[in-house]
């Protein structure tokens, strides 16, 4: 059986051409699907105004890397086989069925792409590829055609026993957040509690459980931060992670996962959903809670924008002289390509750091750290992702001059750290509230003070 | 040669135009029926940003963008001549008033005459560009240069039909011209050169695609 790119597990079925079709069919009877590939199919025109714009196809030139020719290979098969104009074509033209070698080249050019979306910022026609992209690798997934990485991963957040990507174990997270705890309290002078299982809290607080094992200083950022304002908040026992795989390639995972986060926010009786440092994470408890969910009405807000809140109305106070690096900031693509976090962050930079370079371009037209859509987890594609989806983030690092940059994002942040490392640019990297808990001054009199 | 071009102006002009609106209409409204059975509930087209940005593609400096300065700027002078001189060219709104009953103001002949010309100076451009550009030659096909192709072919046989240096007769000139025409009316319900009528609901219908709500999603 033929292995699939980038470990792509091998395939189950005997027929995957077939399979695939059956999938596709079946998703199509889903009338927003079969609308926007139709809109899709006679809107795109080829121009390759997007190939400019991709940073992976600025450095591979290769053709499979070109936003509209990737589409293209999507609605071709459409037009083949679900449109009646496609079939009585091919009937007259002997246009052949999708072949295996077709659908090899979709799976290897579908994940070449990390969704930033970009290019859809300068499509003339409108198209944005992602969704081309993310339907492909949803139909693939029906047949099986998924990173083990990331299908390993979503099997432990769905049916594993911990209920979390990492699988961490509900007890080891008791125990870090007691040693995040003594932490603050050593650094800050202040007892600082990361509350769990608060019934009826303001908040419930997810971050992506890699932020628990790996970014030990955004979680205390955040913790303070709550703390000195006086938030009500809490993190659920049951369910934790705000990671959603879903939104790079399935939408039975998107669903579930979603419904899994709403259901234990009603379990414990919060009032409201706060998304940790994570793009991908508020972007799909932003765009699909309530649409999943029938309109609940639960709010939905970024930790970022409720920092830059807390800053402007003075109830938190952040210390100027803290940080005296030269600073920039990563834009992840999740929460700024829609334009839905790019002020918000500047705001708490502006408010305690002075020496701030943006980069260019930056905001809705920011580059792509290079490890979006999926990809930063899979740790088969790392050559790639250092050599050609990420080189443009790593140059564009170098040029700001800046010693450290910030990013909101867990995977923007590993991406990041590695391109760094890989490319040996004079500069570290930090969340944004781990600059935060630097700077925070701590007014408030914690327990145990 | 004049019975043909008799029936390009009459019958088949009429039967073409009307392909063309029925199916436009068809286009449209299949566009937007499919796109209300999937849309979402909690989509809200003015709150998405989507209808400033298209209204930003339909003018000049939404689609100058800060590379391909000169493909873009010549795609927008392509698609504004042409248009402008398929609906106000004085030869024009007489076939379509004779037809149709229906009649418009027409403008001056020089202002089309240099439209025309810069409008398929800028169309040799973007064919020469799908051809010699190593991006736009890998990815195009052979329709995206037959739409083209007859557009050009169209512009060019109406723009040349009567100067004096054309060197073919002016009754082939208009007949090919005509039946170039036709043939662009009739395929614009059918063939990508629909992009005219549904490029303005792209942005918007993309937005709605990514929120395709659960209720549909749990059907599949």
């Amino acid at each position: 059986m033929k292995k699939y790119p980038f470990t792509i597990e091998p395939l189950t079925t005997e027929d995957p051409t077939s399979a695939f079709l059956k999938a596709f069919e079946a998703i199509l009877e889903n009338p927003g699907y079969r609308s926007i590939l139709d809109i899709y199919s006679r809107v795109s025109m080829n121009c390759t105004r997007c190939a400019q714009e991709c940073q992976i196809y600025r450095v591979s030139r290769d053709p499979r890397d070109i936003p509209c020719y990737r589409s293209s290979l999507l609605l071709s098969v459409y037009r083949r086989h679900f449109t009646t104009a496609g079939r009585i074509k091919s009937r007259i033209f002997g246009t052949p069925a999708v072949s295996e070698q077709e659908l090899y080249s979709i799976a290897e050019s579908f994940y070449r792409c990390t969704l930033c979306g970009r290019c859809s910022r300068f499509c003339p026609m409108g198209i944005d590829h992602r969704i081309v992209v993310r339907l492909g690798r949803f139909i693939m997934s029906r047949v099986g055609i998924v990173p083990k990485a990331l299908s390993v991963s979503v099997n432990e957040q769905i049916k594993g026993p911990a209920r979390n990507t990492s699988a961490i174990p509900l007890k080891a997270l008791k125990d870090n957040l007691e040693f995040l705890e003594e932490e603050i309290f050593e650094l800050k002078g202040k007892r600082v509690r990361f509350p769990l299982d608060v019934r009826n809290a303001e908040y419930v607080f997810f971050a992506p459980v890699s932020d628990y094992l790996m970014e030990a200083d955004t979680l205390m950022g955040i913790a303070c931060v709550l703390h000195e304002a006086g938030v009500s908040w809490t993190i659920s026992t049951e369910y934790f992670d705000a990671i959603n795989y879903g939104l790079f390639y399935s939408d039975d995972v998107l669903e579930t996962l979603v419904q899994s986060m709403f259901d234990e926010v009603r379990r414990i009786g919060g009032k409201k959903i706060l998304i940790g440092e994570c793009g991908h994470a508020f972007r799909v408890a932003d765009m699909y809670l309530n649409n999943f969910t029938d309109r609940t009405g639960i709010p939905v807000v970024s930790m970022i924008d409720l920092t830059a809140r807390l800053i402007k109305t003075g109830r938190i106070e952040l210390d100027p002289d803290a940080v005296t690096e030269r600073v920039t900031y990563h834009d992840p693509c999740n929460i700024a390509r829609n334009g839905r976090l790019v002020e918000a962050p500047r705001e708490i930079i502006a408010s305690f750091i002075k020496n701030f370079v943006e980069m260019e371009p930056h905001g809705r037209l920011n580059l792509c750290c290079g490890g979006g859509g999926g990809t930063v987890s899979v740790n088969e594609f790392k050559p790639y992702r250092m050599a050609v989806s990420g080189k443009g983030k790593a140059d564009q690092l170098i040029s700001t001059g800046a010693e450290l940059v910030i990013t909101p994002c867990a995977n923007c942040k590993k991406q990041i750290g590695e391109l760094i490392a890989h490319h040996k640019v004079p500069m570290r990297h930090a969340g944004l509230h781990d600059l935060v808990f630097n700077a925070i001054r701590m007014n408030n009199s914690g327990e145990g003070d | 040669m004049d019975s043909l071009i008799i029936i390009s102006r009459g019958p088949l002009f009429r039967f073409c135009f009307t392909l063309m609106v029925l199916g436009s209409l068809r286009l449209v409204w299949r566009t937007f029926r499919s796109a209300r059975e999937g849309g979402s509930v909690t989509f809200s087209p003015a709150r998405s940003g989507a209808l400033r940005e298209t209204a930003g593609l339909l003018v000049l400096p939404g689609r100058i963008a800060d590379t391909k300065i000169l493909f873009s700027a010549a795609s927008f002078v392509f698609h504004l001549g042409m248009i402008t001189v398929l609906l106000l060219l004085q030869d024009h709104t007489q076939v379509v008033e004779t037809n149709t009953g229906f009649g418009w103001p027409y403008m001056p002949r020089n202002v089309a005459d240099i439209l025309a010309a810069v409008s398929l100076a800028a169309g040799v451009f973007l064919m020469a560009y799908r051809i010699f550009n190593r991006a736009s030659r890998m990815i195009s096909g052979a329709s995206d240069y037959a739409v083209l192709a007859l557009i050009l072919g169209t512009m060019l046989t109406g723009f040349a039909a009567s100067r004096q240096w054309n060197p073919v007769s002016y009754d082939l000139t208009v007949l090919l011209h005509m039946l170039g025409g036709n043939a662009v009316l009739a395929l614009i319900p059918f063939t990508r050169l629909g992009h005219g009528l549904l490029f303005p609901f792209t942005r918007l219908a993309s937005e709605a695609a990514w929120r395709i709500p659960g209720r549909l999603r749990a059907r599949l």
